[in-house]
């Protein structure tokens, strides 16, 4: 390469020139280093964009009303067992005391029985 | 900028096609219509630079070391504006050759272009970026 600019500044690795110093390389070095630090990590489009993009595709966002309507559903029916679960145990709990008392009641006869003369 | 399209025309996706296809439509018509815009490339002015970028400028026409780190985005920023003025040809070797740090050897084997034709192009696009560095360093000083 006969006209190859005497002052290009490539990487050491690039098989061309070592780096010079006019305004221009350092302007490149400069803006290579900046280059490696700014860039975004990972793609901005992604899964929210498929979801919002199906949303609208079937009109007035149904998918979404769907899930939000599964999830009330789900909700409601974990309220409901859980509810009955409550008042079945407060029922039981109450057969129990109730049971308790009177076997502490008759308990209680027999122990004044043996004692009275 | 495709990203940016692709949400503003969500309303416009019918479900007709995948979702997928839709998008690579939105992209491909968005990259032929930026390179229409950049045949018509106007020549960097100094007041369309940002105070950063002037004070990058003035640095370099100043002093002859290396730009501080702080500076380093700015100068991005300014190269950034230089390829602007580039073919896209040219603007690719340089992306690849000086801010992504590749070799000439993998440049060819990632664009197909001959090693020769890779180092003119390299050429001509740092002579055009030089002349118009010392363009706006002449505007500065």
């Amino acid at each position: 390469m006969k006209d190859i600019d005497p002052s290009t500044s490539l990487p050491p690795s690039s098989g061309l020139r070592p780096a010079g110093r006019t305004s221009l390389d350092r302007l490149l070095r400069s803006a290579s280093k900046a280059r490696d630090e700014s860039t975004p990590a990972e793609m901005p489009f992604g899964f929210d964009t498929r979801v919002v993009a199906l949303a609208r595709k079937n009109g007035n966002g149904p998918v979404l009303a769907g899930l939000f309507r599964r999830i009330a559903f789900a909700s409601a029916a974990v309220i409901v067992l859980a509810s009955a679960g409550a008042y079945f145990e407060f029922n039981r709990n109450g057969d129990a005391l109730t049971g308790s008392g009177n076997e502490f009641a008759i308990a209680d006869s027999a122990i004044q029985d043996e004692v009275a003369p | 900028m495709i990203f940016i399209k692709v949400f503003q025309k969500l309303s416009q996706f019918s479900g007709k096609v995948p979702l997928e296809h839709w998008v690579s439509r939105i992209a491909v018509n968005t990259c032929l219509s930026q390179i229409e815009s950049e045949k018509v490339r106007p020549e960097l002015r100094h007041a369309d630079l940002s105070e950063e970028e002037q004070a990058v400028v003035e640095n370099l026409a100043a002093s002859s070391d290396e730009l501080a780190p702080d500076r380093q985005f700015a100068s991005r920023q300014l190269v950034e504006h230089l390829l602007e003025m580039l073919r896209p040809a040219e603007r690719l070797v340089i992306d690849l050759l000086y801010l992504q740090g590749r070799s000439v050897e993998e440049i060819h084997q990632i664009t197909g272009l001959g090693l020769a034709a890779i180092k003119v192009r390299a050429f001509r696009a740092r002579q055009k970026m030089k002349a118009q560095l010392k363009k706006i360093e002449a505007r500065t000083t």
